[in-house]
């Protein structure tokens, strides 16, 4: 029970509730996202060596590995941007009342359009 | 500083309008890079898909990546500030801290565009 012992993960399953769920979910894919960034320019500047380089990168990503990354990555976009839109709406338009059917609506989206999404990432690339 | 604080900050309603930004620009972003079938005849990858997209519409192209990078980069170093923010560091740590991102977001905005010109290079033969 190591894992417990840190308070994030402690107060997430004490909490186990929409708003919660919300703002950890919120919080890990946000970071994976800045992270997720950092890299995506550090491997681009590859070009600037040689257009060789760049695509001998490519190809090195091209990899069961890298694509279910991808995939993954694709997971972090949609639920940050679909729970990101739930705050916003909840936010200007004074729905906060509505916050926790919207953060179902907001998963919903974001797992039908990752789940949507496998065959196009795994069997017709 | 009372009244100061109830005022809604900048950084607040930048890190509200770049998401928003985010949210169209990185759907077209995905879609031109990805299913450039959609758009042209042959499957393209990059270089040679930004390529053809510069040829097609440079100003369109160069205003839209040049936006979505700069959108990007505040969003992603805004909210790593606000987070960090959460865990109470002192006034000082956080000026630092304000002062390293804004640093190191202009140079990775530097870099980006680096990146973005030797692409219009590729699509102009030049490179």
């Amino acid at each position: 029970m190591g894992l417990m012992k840190l308070r994030y993960v402690d107060e997430t399953f004490r909490n186990w509730h929409a708003g919660m769920l919300s703002f950890i979910g919120q919080r890990v894919t946000g970071v994976a996202l800045v992270l997720y960034l950092v890299l995506h320019l550090f491997s681009l500047h590859k070009v600037l060596c040689s257009g060789q380089a760049f695509v001998d990168m490519m190809a090195a990503y091209n990899t069961p590995l890298f694509h279910v990354a991808e995939w993954l990555l694709l997971v972090a976009v949609l639920f940050h941007m679909f729970n990101g839109i739930r705050i916003i709406v909840a936010d200007w338009f004074g729905l906060t009342r509505l916050q926790r059917s919207m953060f179902w609506v907001a998963a919903a989206f974001s797992a039908a359009v990752s789940l949507g999404s496998i065959p196009y990432f795994f069997l017709w690339r | 500083m009372l009244s100061k604080s109830r005022v809604p900050g900048w950084n607040w309603l930048l890190q509200r309008v770049t998401a928003i930004l985010l949210a169209v620009g990185l759907l077209g972003h995905f879609l031109v890079l990805h299913y450039s079938r959609l758009f042209s005849k042959e499957t393209l990858t990059a270089p040679a898909s930004t390529a053809w997209r510069f040829a097609s519409s440079p100003i369109f192209w160069m205003v839209f990546d040049g936006l979505l990078l700069a959108a990007g980069l505040y969003h992603a170093f805004n909210g790593a500030y606000n987070i960090i923010c959460d865990y109470n560091p002192k006034p000082c740590t956080r000026k630092a801290l304000a002062w390293t991102l804004w640093i190191v977001g202009f140079a990775a905005f530097g870099l980006g565009l680096a990146i973005l010109g030797r692409f219009i290079g590729f699509s102009l033969g030049k490179v």
